[in-house]
């Protein structure tokens, strides 16, 4: 209790120190209220004081409420495609309607934010509001419109500069009035909030219980979510993107009180203190090495944090067994799919060929054009198509490993620690003294994996735990990235379309890189099938069937690792591709690993083939991203099947 | 305000930018050239040549203070170059930064690459002049074409310093959407090449990085007096900005705008070559030869 106390009191007063540097010139003397001083004080230090406190309070509040109803420490409402749905809105509503723009981007934000969530809720709409179904809904619309966003930003040079001041979240003030009209919106829905503990409290002990309770499941989740998503909604049209502290607040707060659920009044107030704490180091760096944003700033302690949450949390097992989407299932298994997909390979790269545009329009190549189109388009086709049997191999080994559908290879963090790598090496190396993006991105690909490993190997590699590392490092990486991108000028562009996965620098040996690894692997999960089928089952039948938990595991997460390497280092990390393909190779009644591990590498190859000679296409001469097309393809599909499921 | 156009029209001999292609070299000598790198490009226009292709030549064309020449194809972002369709325009020479052979190092099967190199702390114009040199050199032009292109723009800059004389501060910037942060230029940016050469004192004195850009808030603003401060528009978030600027009461305290002391900078690209410190100079001299 002591240390406890103690805790507190150093964070408070360090806290107070650090807001106190920034007054005190004004302290030893007060400013006359007609110099500049008073003005900054006044209308800049004290208002981003305020702000601090009052966004900090909020959206740790709304964290705290999220992890109670899906009972999980790692929910927030980012995950319900808020964030990503205001900033598309707002992107679409500068394109078709600056007017609309111009009036009130705070409710453009909010319209966004809204339209997301109703289309997650409609999609998850069931008895009892699944939680699975929700988090699932939520982070593919989240992906489908970070993707369609990222298609509007790389044809809008101009707006790119704008999304990545929102992805980095600044509290910087020039008056009262933004924070003044956050407050009204946001505290009646918090005063809401508190008026439902409640139900929430009983939430928080299972759906059975709840409604045993006499508690109406569906209906509280909806109010409760509705509450939170206003208010993170809000607090994002005012500031921008500021992740950290939905995470952080309500952890810190059950760090300094000791409880596994503390109030939602002390979460929301040490969330206040950790933003109000993280923005005045930031306030102080800006002085010296140009604006800091907070958001991406405190991102940067969001690995940190989680790797220490997964190294300490006593209770953080996996699955006793598989959680299983709720999707449409079980086609049987037709023989005729396998064939099928293989001959769809070769097919799809012949049209790839045949198919061309020139400045009149849709042309036909003809045999005389056919040694220089095969020249150019036949290393992205391919680079294209091995990268993506990597990912949906990766993917379809977590899946079954780690026990989760939602389980994919940008969660190892692997695709950030690249894209950070390559950042690094853009913006501070000479020009000429960078020899190929593949070697970099395969450098920092390698050191995230070792770090992962590392860290992983602590926690004696179970699964949950290095779910957390990665997704830690990940996002560590990521909000490092971010600050070098707001700070790196027009090379963030090129970064940028590294990150959405450009293909068009690759050579023919750079294409065959990902299908030797593809090969390879997939020959290794052919021979160790029964090992992955018992992994994915669970731990005491792999057991009682003489199955070694720890080297299995650990081989099957090198390999996912690896694949995952190889398909990010060549496409950047396009989540999408992972994450989706082995529920596609379910759907189609493949289930066990050994056939699933084949029908997703021919599925991921096709798509991204597919994908590749459309983006080449569609917006000739300029390239789009091939896993953005995919995206743009599958996120739909893959929403209709989870909605079926859920009916 | 004033639009760009106005000055290429109304000005004196020793304003005209407009570059005139008539004055090219003979068709069946002068080499086709693809520039990758945008210095390279204005330099190249700026000299009366046309090059084949640019990339990006949409928003090269609405960031720069001309009009672009008809018939140069858009050959892709500079991130990646659409490889096929430049082979197809079969090139002599490609013009790039060195960035461009990490991100589409292919470029060296369709034609020789000649590096356009990043100097970083060196005089902006100084390198913006060399950079014209070595494209007229490249295009086979006349030895006096590079010459008289940058004594062109040294004398209008210089016509200008005497209008200006004791004149005071400038400060250029760049607002971002949210009003709250400006990227300011200082050492080593071409803004300061072309105040020092005006003989105005560039307001911006504190730190900045190798590209001469620093990201500020808006309180070191606060504390200049009698200096004037222009902004460059990026057309399609200038309604953004102007709105976020106006709700400031910051930006209303500025002493620049309490006392009217404030433009836009419209077409203009603060790491651009010659054209592009002529144009700025005849808004500079615009705004404050006028007061």
């Amino acid at each position: 209790m002591m240390g406890r106390g103690m805790a507190r009191g150093l964070l408070l007063l360090v806290c107070i120190g650090l807001a106190l540097q920034g007054l005190w010139p004004a302290i030893i003397a007060p400013p006359a209220s007609d110099s500049v001083a008073w003005l900054i004080l006044t209308q800049s230090s004290l208002p981003r004081l305020a702000m601090a406190l009052l966004a900090g309070f909020a959206l740790s509040l709304t964290g705290e409420v999220c992890q109670r109803i899906f009972a999980n420490p790692l929910a927030e409402p980012g995950l319900l495609g808020l964030s990503d749905g205001a900033s598309l809105a707002l992107s679409l509503c500068l394109l078709v309607a600056p007017g609309l723009w111009q009036a009130a981007p705070g409710l453009v934000a909010m319209l966004g934010a809204g339209a997301a969530l109703i289309l997650v809720l409609a999609i998850a709409w069931g008895p009892g509001l699944q939680a699975q179904s929700l988090l699932l809904a939520g982070v593919m619309v989240s992906l489908c419109s970070a993707a369609a966003q990222a298609l509007l930003v790389l044809f809008n040079h101009d707006f790119l500069q704008a999304l990545l001041l929102w992805q980095a979240g600044s509290l910087v003030q020039s008056g009262w009035g933004a924070g003044i009209r956050m407050g009204l919106q946001i505290l009646p829905v918090i005063a809401a909030l508190f008026l439902m503990q409640r139900p929430l409290q009983l939430l928080a002990l299972g759906d059975g219980a709840a409604s045993g309770l006499g508690v109406d499941v569906r209906a509280a989740k909806l109010i409760l979510l509705g509450g939170a998503a206003w208010v993170t909604a809000a607090v994002m049209a005012t500031l921008g993107m500021i992740g950290f502290i939905g995470l952080a607040g309500p952890a810190l707060a059950r760090g300094l009180s000791g409880r596994a659920r503390p109030g939602m009044v002390q979460a929301g107030i040490w969330g206040g203190v950790l933003l109000l704490f993280a923005d005045q180091v930031a306030r102080i760096l800006s002085g010296l090495v140009g604006d800091v944003p907070v958001g991406a700033a405190s991102g940067l302690f969001i690995g940190p944090l989680l790797v220490m949450l997964s190294l300490r949390a006593r209770r953080l097992g996996l699955p006793e067994r598989g959680v299983s989407v709720a999707m449409r299932p079980l086609r049987r298994a037709n023989p005729v799919v396998p064939w099928a997909l293989a001959l769809a390979v070769p097919v799809l790269i012949l049209a790839a060929l045949i198919l061309g545009r020139d400045e009149g329009g849709l042309i036909l190549h003809g045999i005389a054009d056919l040694a220089g189109v095969v020249h150019w388009r036949m290393p992205p086709l391919l680079l294209a198509g091995g990268a993506g049997a990597c990912l949906s191999l990766s993917g379809m080994i977590l899946q079954k490993v780690l026990r989760n559908p939602l389980a994919s290879p940008d969660l190892l963090g692997l695709g950030s620690g690249a894209g950070l790598a390559f950042a690094l090496a853009l913006i501070f190396l000479p020009g000429d003294s960078l020899i190929s993006r593949y070697l970099v991105t395969g450098i920092g690909a390698g050191a995230t994996l070792a770090l992962v490993a590392a860290l992983g190997l602590r926690a004696g590699l179970a699964p949950a735990r290095v779910l957390l590392i990665g997704v830690g490092i990940g996002s560590s990486a990521h909000a490092f990235l971010v600050l070098v991108l707001a700070a790196g000028g027009p090379k963030g562009a090129a970064l940028l379309s590294w990150f959405s996965g450009s293909t068009g620098g690759a050579d023919l040996a750079q294409a065959m890189l990902p299908w030797g690894v593809a090969g390879l692997a997939l020959a290794l999960v052919l021979m160790l099938h029964r090992w992955f089928d018992l992994l994915a089952l669970d731990d005491a039948i792999a057991q009682g069937r003489g199955l070694a938990l720890r080297p299995a595991r650990g081989l099957a997460l090198l390999l996912a690792a690896l694949t995952a390497a190889a398909g990010t280092i060549a496409l950047g990390p396009v989540s999408f591709i992972g994450l989706v393909v082995p529920h596609l190779a379910a759907s189609l009644g493949y289930r066990a690993t050994a056939s699933a591990a084949l029908i997703s590498a021919l599925i991921g190859a096709a798509l991204m083939i597919l994908a590749q000679s459309l983006g080449a296409m569609l917006a000739w001469p300029w390239p789009m991203a091939p896993g953005l097309i995919c995206a743009m393809i599958c996120g739909p599909w893959f929403l209709w099947q989870i909605r079926r499921g859920a009916a | 305000m004033m639009k760009r156009r106005d000055f290429l029209t109304r000005g004196t001999a020793l304003l005209c930018a407009a570059p005139a292609l008539a004055q090219g070299p003979a068709a069946e000598t002068a080499p086709r050239l693809a520039a990758i790198d945008w210095g390279a490009a204005e330099a190249l226009i700026a000299l009366g040549i046309r090059p084949v292709a640019i990339s990006d030549s949409h928003y090269f064309a609405s960031r720069m203070p001309f009009d672009l020449p008809a018939g140069i194809a858009d050959i892709g972002p500079f991130w990646e170059i659409n490889l096929e369709y430049l082979s197809r325009l079969a090139p002599d020479l490609i013009l790039a930064p060195a960035s461009a052979l990490v991100m589409t190092p292919r470029i060296v099967e369709i034609a020789p690459v000649q590096i356009i190199p990043e100097e970083a702390g060196t005089d902006r114009l100084d390198l913006a002049a060399r950079l014209a040199a070595e494209m007229a050199k490249i295009a086979v032009l006349p030895a006096d074409a590079a010459p008289r292109l940058i004594e062109d723009t040294r004398n209008t800059i210089a016509a200008h310093r005497q209008r200006l004389a004791g004149k005071g501060a400038v400060l250029v910037a760049v607002p971002d959407v949210s009003g709250r942060l400006f990227t300011v230029y200082g050492r080593a940016s071409l803004p300061d090449a072309v105040l020092l050469r005006l003989g105005l004192r560039n307001a911006w004195e504190g730190p900045a990085n190798a590209n001469g850009t620093f990201r500020t808030g808006i309180e070191p603003l606060l504390e200049m007096t009698d200096i004037n401060l222009l902004l460059v528009e990026i057309a399609s978030m200038r309604p953004r900005v102007e709105r976020a600027l106006t709700q400031s009461a910051l930006w209303q305290a500025l002493p620049a705008i309490r006392e009217g002391r404030f433009g836009w900078i419209e077409d203009f690209y603060p790491p651009g070559g010659l054209l592009s410190a002529r144009h700025l100079a005849n808004v500079i001299a615009d705004r404050l030869g006028a007061a």
